[in-house]
């Protein structure tokens, strides 16, 4: 009986180690559909106003980065359109304290690995083979892992280099 | 996001590229001057996302030539250093500092000046200030009799300006081309160091050793330690501190025979000259007479020749008697013009010694009412520090302007936060005629203000001082720009000039024609005089100044504290150098705690038996690791200058830096002081090879990578693109360690500490190893080979240490899981461990490149031949639709390097430089009976066969 009470506690510890570890590796994954600080609906500004990607990613053929614009680009329509919905008094009044709007991140490539949006875009991949369908989301959410199978299996596929000093920095 | 600065600029002081077109993720380069110290090397900072990530020299610059010391790559640490002054503060009752405003700093300035006497002076005393600053001071100083600006700098010059005013009646410092000279004699001069213009010296002297065209130079050093340059040297002769000057004038005494002088003046000199013959100066400098009588001849017949003197011991009573004879040396030789010319001035005077004591003596009288300091430490240079805080004391307000804390900054009443060089518009002028930019690249991230608006702003509420202000200090700037002087392209069409400004970094106007004639009334400084030490067995202390700390400005910089000493290899610590000799008097070794004593108290520090300093010196390098980032540090236990006598040297009033004698009181503990580098011997390994110049020609052509074996088990690697190669040449590298310093920087290698070191833990990637090879001392840039046929590819378990298509041995950071395999199976040993997570004291992580992973535990790393630049410039040249070019791809060591000792290409392209330079017949590779096949070549280091030997290190 004692030896039984003895394995369910050894038992229990390792369970109980296991669930902590999972749990906290949930907590360090990012969430696919991250609460934004302003709901930006992505399928109203594509579908309803016809803005292409690149209007507010401005850099992403330029750069490494897409970048989220900053909120000096939202007010050069928003300064007269839709004042006065809820969220666009959010974003108005970073705008004036200038203070940048913390929006959190749904894509972000490890940091040891070098990716650049502008060689992707540049060789005419279409930003929602990465991204999805994001004009018709309201609120992004991410569609891959960013892994590193995912990766290759497109590089593969198209015959991009796959040397690891091509995407490992 | 952007450099700024722009918003308060007006017309001119603009940045070339507009805010507008900033791209996050993409890296700008703007062009800025240097002050780390007064050389003023021309420099470029790289900035990615509005952070300055990395400094490089401007290759269009006429001081440096696109090289970079460690000290001033090592400003990026200063301007994001946790001890930046980040707001005004003032003196609370407590005596603590407090943080406040600038408006109330103001405030409290006019009241405690209103309440002092109208007749008191207002003193600034500065770091070497030029340009445009210089002339804000001068414009105060020429208006106002009560306002006095001194500039404090611990190597000052003043005896080279001093002689020329009397041999040339030309207070200046020539500018030196080492470049054309085939015989360089130095007398004491450390001019690969901190000597004037190190990497501009280092550049010509570079050029100067070009082995394949016959004529390489010969480089002479008289000295009493050893430094850099006299280990670079081809003759070196350890004599005692002092006796340089006895060598020169005897040198100078034989040379004077075929001088083209009137006769009477030739007599003035003769008689002068008299006392100083070659016997004298042989036996008090232990070296044969024939040598000096040599080193004469030589100067005179391989010609063009230059002789210089300064250093440490050149600081001594008879400073100026050494350099007329350096100057009577010169011109026997018809170096001026040649070698040496006045065209451009070099360091702009600064404030002596003798003068200091004036200031101190108006001080202690009550006749300074405001003492502003700025950017400097008097402190730290002046030798009696009590008696200057005492009369510091009696100064009613007592200002620091300064970026970074320093030893001193508790001793003031305000401490007002200026902007760091980097974060500021100015105009600089090290050599006349030469205007180099500086401007902001980063935002300021402190509440400092430019330095000459808080002076202009701080003379504003002095009482009596409101009329003559310059009120703002851009205007005044921007009036410089636009009015240099004796040139019109300025003002013609200023925007276009402007836009040439920023581009090349400064405007060089065309250097103007100065010739010279000898004056015999400066006989006059010589003077006889007994050599400064007895060879009877008394020490005397050395102040030097090293690679690594400088003049001790450059403490505070954890990159600086682990780039090993080039000549001690010791890391962190300064300790004090001794000779074998008199370890064995003394009965310690090496990390022995040692107290001496003299006149003014103790030293009691480690020391470390170096090989080449003279039985009769303790030398002691400036500077000293501080936990807290404070510029100007010491150990009060250990600061050299504190301890001098303050004997002056009467011509040009500067300290002699020689002199105190050292008593020896005995061991007092250990400290183990982490040395990088076991052994200097190469035990036949033939890992730093030399040659004679005589042999060279004799050489077969060389192979590369050769491989020693015929069978092999591993298929040959393909290399269908690129082919990454590196050569080395030996010939030309001077150990500076710039490269490892930039390495540090580029690839954000973690400093980790004196302990860790201890342990064998150190991270750089490339470190410069001193060797010995037929008793000619070799520096050896060691970094991974990027073997062809790599052991550390074949041993990792996880496939971590791959070789990639372009010949480059990668290491996956990810996929390596820590066995070590791969370190452990090289035998260059180049591979570095994380041990632990490194962190670094916020803001410095600012620096950071972001190309680049910022390691953590566990992981293997070792040089990627900065596979991140090679990356960035394939993404231009594919932008740009063409092949990469020659030359474009240069690795952060390879850039830094002052003679350009490193050249860096692809051997896949036969027409590029390093193909062409791996056919060198010197070329050879490290350990290349291991099979190894590296794709770094070292080019032999080439002497001369009748220099000097040294056996130890």
């Amino acid at each position: 009986m004692k030896t039984i009470a003895i394995y369910v506690v050894i038992v229990a510890w390792f369970a109980a180690v296991v669930v902590a570890v999972a749990a906290f590796g949930l907590m360090q994954e990012p969430s696919m559909r991250p609460k934004q600080p302003i709901e930006y609906p992505h399928h109203t500004h594509v579908q309803d106003v016809g803005m292409q990607c690149l209007d507010c990613h401005r850099y992403a053929e330029k750069s490494i980065y897409a970048t989220i614009p900053g909120t000096d680009i939202c007010m050069g329509c928003h300064e007269s359109v839709a004042t006065d919905k809820p969220e666009i008094i959010k974003l108005t009044e970073a705008y004036r304290s200038g203070k940048p709007v913390g929006w959190v991140r749904v894509y972000q490539v490890k940091p040891h690995v070098y990716f650049s949006h502008k060689r992707h875009v540049l060789s005419g991949m279409k930003c929602q083979e990465c991204h999805g369908p994001v004009e018709q989301m309201t609120t992004v959410q991410r569609v891959t892992d960013l892994g590193m199978g995912w990766c290759v299996k497109c590089h593969r596929t198209r015959g991009a280099p796959r040397e690891c000093d091509t995407c490992h920095k | 996001m952007a450099p700024v600065g722009r918003a308060r600029a007006g017309v001119i002081l603009k940045h070339l590229i507009p805010e507008e077109d900033i791209i996050p993720g993409v890296s700008y380069w703007l062009n800025s001057t240097c002050s780390e110290c007064p050389a003023g090397c021309g420099v470029k900072v790289r900035l990615r996302e509005g952070n300055a990530v990395k400094i490089e020299g401007n290759e269009n610059h006429p001081v440096n030539h696109g090289g970079l010391c460690a000290r001033g790559q090592s400003a990026l640490q200063a301007l994001y250093s946790p001890a930046r002054i980040q707001t005004p503060l003032r003196r609370n009752a407590g005596g603590r500092m407090d943080p406040t405003g600038w408006k109330d700093a103001f405030d409290l300035i006019a009241r405690s000046t209103s309440a002092s006497g109208s007749s008191e002076k207002v003193v600034v005393v500065t770091s070497q200030v030029t340009g445009a600053m210089r002339a804000m001071l001068e414009r105060f100083a020429a208006g106002s009799p009560k306002f006095n600006f001194f500039v404090c700098e611990p190597l000052d010059y003043a005896p080279v300006a001093a002689a020329n005013k009397l041999c040339f009646g030309l207070e200046a410092v020539p500018t030196y081309s080492f470049d054309k000279a085939r015989t360089i004699v130095s007398f004491g001069a450390d001019f690969l160091e901190t000597w004037l213009s190190p990497v501009s010296n280092a550049h010509g002297y570079a050029i100067s050793r070009n082995p394949t065209n016959g004529a390489m130079s010969r480089m002479i050093q008289f000295e009493s330690y050893m430094s850099l340059t006299g280990a670079n040297a081809d003759e070196r002769y350890c004599c005692p501190p002092g006796v340089e000057t006895l060598v020169a004038l005897s040198i100078a005494s034989r040379m004077l025979s075929g001088t083209a002088l009137p006769a009477s003046e030739w007599e003035t000199w003769r008689s002068a000259l008299r006392p100083f013959t070659i016997e004298r100066a042989a036996k008090a400098a232990g070296v044969p007479p024939q040598v000096l009588e040599q080193v004469a001849d030589r100067l005179r017949s391989q010609t063009p020749s230059l002789a210089l003197a300064g250093g440490p011991s050149s600081h001594s009573t008879c400073a100026t008697a050494l350099q007329v004879a350096v100057n009577l040396i010169n011109f026997s030789a018809g170096g001026y013009g040649k070698t040496l010319t006045f065209d451009r001035a070099e360091h702009a005077p600064v404030g002596t010694y003798s003068q200091l004591l004036d200031l101190v003596e108006d001080m202690e009288a009550g006749r300074v009412s405001t003492l502003i300091v700025h950017e400097c430490n008097p402190l730290f240079a002046f030798p009696e520090p009590e008696r200057l805080k005492t009369a510091m004391k009696r100064a009613p307000l007592k200002i620091q302007l300064a970026s970074v804390r320093d030893s001193a900054s508790e001793s003031y009443d305000i401490v007002l936060p200026a902007l760091h060089w980097l974060e500021r518009w100015d105009k600089v002028e090290s050599r006349s005629g030469v205007y180099s930019l500086q401007q902001p690249v980063i935002k300021p991230w402190c509440d400092a203000r430019h330095a000459g608006q808080a002076l202009s702003d701080i003379m504003a509420v002095l009482p009596d001082h409101t009329t003559r202000m310059p009120e703002d200090y851009q205007q005044f700037l921007r009036e410089r720009w636009e009015n240099i002087p004796g040139d019109r392209s300025a003002s013609e069409d200023s925007d276009d000039f402007w836009k040439q400004v920023l581009t090349d970094g400064g405007y060089w106007a065309p250097p103007v024609s100065r010739k010279v004639t000898l004056n015999a009334r400066a006989a006059e400084a010589i003077s006889d005089f007994a050599p400064m030490v007895s060879l009877s067995g008394e020490h005397v202390l050395l102040p030097v100044t090293t690679v690594r700390y400088g003049d001790g400005r450059q403490t505070g910089r954890p990159w600086l504290y682990e780039m090993p000493d080039p000549i001690t290899l010791i890391v962190w610590d300064t300790p004090l150098l001794i000779s074998l000799g008199t370890s064995k008097k003394w009965n310690c070794q090496s990390g022995d705690i040692v107290r001496l004593k003299c006149d003014k108290g103790f030293l009691e520090a480690p020391v470390y038996v170096q090989s080449g300093t003279h039985d009769a010196v303790v030398a002691v390098s400036l500077g000293a690791p501080s936990d807290k980032y404070a510029s100007f540090y010491f150990e009060p236990a250990n600061h050299p200058l504190h301890r001098l006598r303050g004997d002056i040297d009467k011509f040009s009033g500067a300290l002699s830096w020689v002199g105190t004698p050292l008593t020896f009181e005995g061991v007092t503990g250990h400290n183990r002081l982490a040395r990088l580098q076991g052994s200097g011997r190469q035990d036949g390994r033939g890992i730093a090879q030399t040659i004679a110049t005589t042999e060279v020609g004799k050489l077969g052509k060389a192979s590369r990578r050769p491989a020693t074996l015929e069978f092999d088990l591993y298929p040959k690697h393909e290399h269908p693109v690129h082919d990454w190669g590196m050569v080395i040449d030996l010939s030309v590298c001077i150990g500076c360690g710039a490269c490892a310093v930039a390495c540090y920087a580029e690839n954000n290698v973690h400093v980790v500490g004196k302990n860790e070191c201890l342990r064998g833990r150190e991270q750089s990637w490339l470190r410069i190893e001193r060797f010995i090879d037929k008793g000619r001392t070799v520096f050896l840039p060691a970094l991974c080979q990027q073997c062809e046929h790599a052991p550390c590819e074949t041993v990792c378990p996880v496939y971590a240490a791959v070789h990639s298509s372009e010949g480059l041995d990668v290491q996956v950071y990810n996929r390596c899981v820590g066995t070590r395999y791969c370190a452990n199976n090289c035998p260059y040993k180049v591979r570095r461990f994380n041990w632990f997570t490194y962190k670094v004291d916020p803001p410095l992580e600012k620096q950071f490149n972001p190309d680049v992973f910022v390691r953590t535990r566990g992981i293997m790393e070792k040089c990627t031949f900065c596979i991140q630049r090679i990356r960035e410039h394939k993404e231009i040249a594919k932008d740009e639709k063409r092949r990469l070019r020659d030359g474009e791809v240069v690795p952060a060591c390879a850039q830094s390097c002052p003679t350009g000792a490193i050249r860096f290409g692809d051997l896949k392209d036969p027409a590029s430089q390093v193909s062409k330079q791996m056919d060198d017949p010197r070329g050879y590779a490290i350990l290349a009976e291991l099979n190894t096949q590296p794709s770094i070549l070292y080019l032999k280091r080439v002497y001369h066969a009748d220099g000097t030997v040294t056996e130890t290190l």
